[in-house]
């Protein structure tokens, strides 16, 4: 069972988003969604249950009060720090947003005006779902989702669903900006040599996985591809270049001989 | 009750018990009278007490006790005077200690009174002048926040209703479009009310684009898993630019239609604008900040296209869509008045305005607006000052009886005015040419163009217009052909194409799925995002002077 716990103030949006929430598989049904309309009254439930929810989503502003939504933060981030906190507000882009994402455990600030919001709630909410069972393969606390659709290899765990990539329960992103996604050659390229692995590919062989045209993409591409991934390990070890040490010992994406290959050889 | 909280919150609470040398003083009490016993043996008798008790073993003994227990309340004494001394220097320091942090405490108030004064003294002059316009957006923005909060259950319920309403009706029904219009428009007025209600535009959007980028990543990964979405993450550019220019077109019916059938477009069917359209590729984020900054674009045109009104009948509105390497390059350009180059720095600044107070429209909001949406979509805006410039142009006109007359025309300045010069060497407004047959074809090619541009005459008689094709938008001159039966007359007029143009470029969403490929560095500029804000951390961070040139 999936368990949402969510503070909203108004019933009008309780009315629209429950029966989807309740509706969508979230990866292991049913889906069950408890809403508190006060946030002192969540609070008090969140001192006196035993069973964390898997997820929680909370309005920033309610019953005139800004803080509101951050007292329950507080209240879920004393009790079970791991919960994963996002918020679903009108706030998006203001002050409230800003505090909510100083405190730990907020994850996302979803606006409740965009089209689609629905659509865009449920992705988010599994995202943030799948992204924590990367984050905790070896505690049992959370049901593995779908099993089938993870790609463990070391410390490295791929999403083939999403394709995202998480290195140590860090997610992969955009060496140039650490808020930016990952693009998805890159993706694609990492999941290719894990599958792969032991052996190498060649630039012939990832064109042809990539379905790319082979006149474009050159073993320069490939390469500059790699140094982007291998940044994007580095980012996520936090410390500059950790990885591509690692790389040129011989551990991680590896230079294959001198036939354009690399090759994906696993490390904790 | 009292007692007990007041001592409840107390940290530490020693148990400081005074013993007093009972046990001594009852001992010396009862070796006296043991003494005093053994000395008088009549009251010894009188209270029964046999002599055996009084030999000196047993007085030894009572001694002994005695002295045992002197010397145990003794040291009990001397324990508890050391504990108080303890007790006493403890409470000492704590005083002290008190003492301490509340001199620090009033030195701090100290050193934050003044680091208030050096915050007056880095308010200064040139922040003053933008406090004005900071206080009128700050109001208008707590509006704006009010509104959405206040109506945002009212929002619902109309966009409710209008969807249900565009549900039901038939496809092509003239109703069902008016409802998908107002559906439209109250999204672009929620999304105004969000843009007008954040805190920093560009962030805001910035952060925005982080979701669609991997909404738009997820389309291409997982094509058949995302085939079903109804997301949206990239909007056409050319939907937006058509979005914001119907309202202003005069044949807006005929536009939509042009618009459908083909692309590249050229629009020159309306008396204010000139539009073309390349077909450009989509860009990733919300279609209606591109609509805002268009209509802010646009309408900052129509404004100063009209402080010049003594230039030329054909001075329009000339708008450019177009895709080059990578990006949508947008430029609108207007015939008024050049911005000087102080000005460029400050005209997208919060509150800066070039109008007159006199006739002042705006609030300096406008120009605001698109320079923050350009910054959020990781663009550059540039303004250009366009100035007349002299030209070499060579004439060729094929007369009907399949003779061919040439010339060349040559334009100067003249008060930054560009004429034309005549025959004789003087300079005019215009130059004629009168030809002896009927014209049937007219080419002008500009010096160093290999590519000439050909007017092709028809049989009728009359006036023919021909605008300098080059740049139809802002054409450099006018050509104007009469013809008759039996001559025909040519009146070349050079235009005054001076004003400027607004250049916009922004990313197109496919080159965020291979930038990583390039050597590029396409990160985001976050430091220019937090231009605005960096003098105050700098502020905080040194307490020096925000304006030093460190």
């Amino acid at each position: 069972m999936t368990r949402i716990l969510w503070v909203e103030d108004q019933s009008h949006w309780i009315d629209r988003f429950k029966p989807v929430l309740e509706a969508t598989d979230f990866g292991v049904e049913p889906t069950q969604v408890t809403t508190f309309k006060f946030a002192e009254a969540a609070c008090q439930h969140i001192r006196a249950t035993d069973a964390p929810p898997d997820v929680a989503l909370l309005d920033a502003h309610m019953g005139g009060n800004s803080h509101a939504g951050l007292q329950v933060s507080r209240a879920l981030q004393k009790r079970w720090p791991e919960v994963p906190v996002l918020y679903l507000s009108e706030h998006a882009g203001t002050d409230i947003e800003q505090q909510a994402f100083e405190q730990n455990g907020t994850l996302d600030f979803i606006a409740k005006h965009q089209r689609n919001v629905e659509a865009v709630l449920c992705w988010r909410i599994r995202a943030v779902l799948r992204q924590r069972q990367h984050q905790q393969p070896a505690i049992g606390t959370v049901t593995p989702l779908h099993p089938a659709d993870t790609l463990r290899s070391g410390a490295l765990s791929i999403d083939t669903r999403t394709w995202e990539v998480f290195w140590r329960g860090t997610r992969l992103m955009n060496p140039t900006n650490a808020r930016r996604p990952l693009a998805p050659t890159p993706r694609k390229i990492l999941r290719f040599l894990v599958e792969a692995a032991p052996s190498p590919l060649s630039t012939r062989q990832i064109v042809d996985k990539l379905d790319a045209d082979p006149e474009r993409f050159s073993y320069a591409n490939y390469r500059q591809h790699i140094r982007t991934l291998r940044r994007a390990f580095d980012q996520a070890e936090g410390e500059p270049n950790a990885f591509s040490e690692r790389c040129r010992q011989g551990e991680g994406i590896v230079t294959f001989g001198d036939e354009e290959s690399y090759c994906w050889r696993p490390y904790d | 009750m009292t007692d007990k909280t007041s001592t409840t919150d107390r940290p530490f609470q020693p148990k400081l018990a005074i013993h007093f040398s009972w046990p001594s003083s009852f001992a010396a009490l009862g070796l006296i009278t043991y003494l005093f016993l053994a000395t008088e043996p009549d009251i010894a008798a009188y209270y029964g007490l046999t002599g055996e008790i009084f030999v000196w073993q047993y007085k030894v003994a009572a001694m002994a006790v005695f002295a045992l227990l002197l010397w145990w309340d003794a040291h009990r004494y001397g324990r508890d005077k050391r504990r108080h001394k303890r007790e006493r220097e403890r409470l000492r320091g704590e005083i002290n200690q008190l003492w301490d942090s509340r001199k620090q405490l009033q030195r701090k108030a100290h050193a934050h009174a003044g680091q208030a004064d050096k915050l007056k003294l880095f308010i200064s002059d040139k922040l003053l002048e933008y406090i004005e316009y900071d206080e009128k957006f700050l109001h208008f923005k707590s509006i704006a926040a009010e509104v959405r909060h206040n109506g945002v259950i009212s929002f619902d319920k109309v966009q409710g209703a209008l969807e249900a309403a565009h549900a039901g009706l038939p496809e092509g029904d003239m109703a069902r479009r008016m409802t998908g219009d107002a559906l439209e428009q109250l999204r672009y007025l929620w999304d105004l009310l969000d843009l007008a209600t954040a805190d920093n535009i560009a962030l805001h959007i910035a952060n925005q684009m982080f979701e669609f980028e991997e909404q738009y990543y997820q389309r291409e990964l997982n094509a058949e898993a995302t085939a079903t979405w109804a997301l949206q993450p990239d909007f056409s550019p050319v939907r937006a630019l058509q979005r914001a220019l119907l309202p202003m077109l005069e044949k807006p019916t005929e536009f939509s239609e042009r618009l459908q059938s083909d692309l590249p477009l050229q629009w020159s069917d309306d008396s204010q604008f000139h539009v073309h359209i390349e077909p450009t590729g989509n860009l990733l984020g919300n279609e209606n900040h591109w609509v805002l900054m268009l209509e802010n674009l646009l309408k900052n045109a129509q404004f100063f296209s009209g402080k010049r009104p003594y230039r030329h009948k054909h001075r329009r509105i000339a708008i450019a869509l177009r895709e080059q390497q990578g990006h949508a390059h947008l430029s609108v350009f207007n015939g008024g008045p050049p911005i000087s180059a102080d000005d460029q720095q400050r005209v997208f600044q919060l509150g800066y305005s070039t109008r007159r107070v006199k006739e002042h429209h705006g609030k300096g909001l406008g120009l605001f607006f698109v320079g923050e949406i350009v910054k959020g979509y990781e663009g550059q805006v540039r303004i250009r000052n366009i100035e007349n410039t002299p030209a070499r142009l060579s004439l060729r006109v094929t007369l009907k009886d399949g003779r061919v007359v040439t010339d060349m025309i040559e334009t100067q300045m003249v008060d930054e005015l560009p004429q034309v010069k005549l025959t004789d060497g003087t300079l005019n407004n215009e130059r004629r040419w009168q030809l002896d047959h009927r014209a049937v074809e007219v080419e002008i090619a500009a010096q160093g163009r290999s590519e000439p541009h050909r007017l092709a005459l028809g049989d009728s008689s009359g006036k023919t217009l021909w605008l300098d094709p080059e740049n139809p938008g802002r054409p450099a001159w006018a050509l104007q052909v009469q013809c008759r039966r039996r001559d025909t007359e040519l009146v070349f007029t050079p235009l005054d194409v001076r004003g400027v143009a607004f250049d916009v470029a922004i990313p197109l969403a496919a080159s965020r799925l291979d930038d990583d490929s390039s050597d590029l560095d396409l990160e985001p500029d976050l430091d220019r995002l937090n231009e605005p804000f960096r003098a105050l951390e700098d502020f905080r961070d040194t307490g020096t002077e925000p304006f030093s040139s460190s």
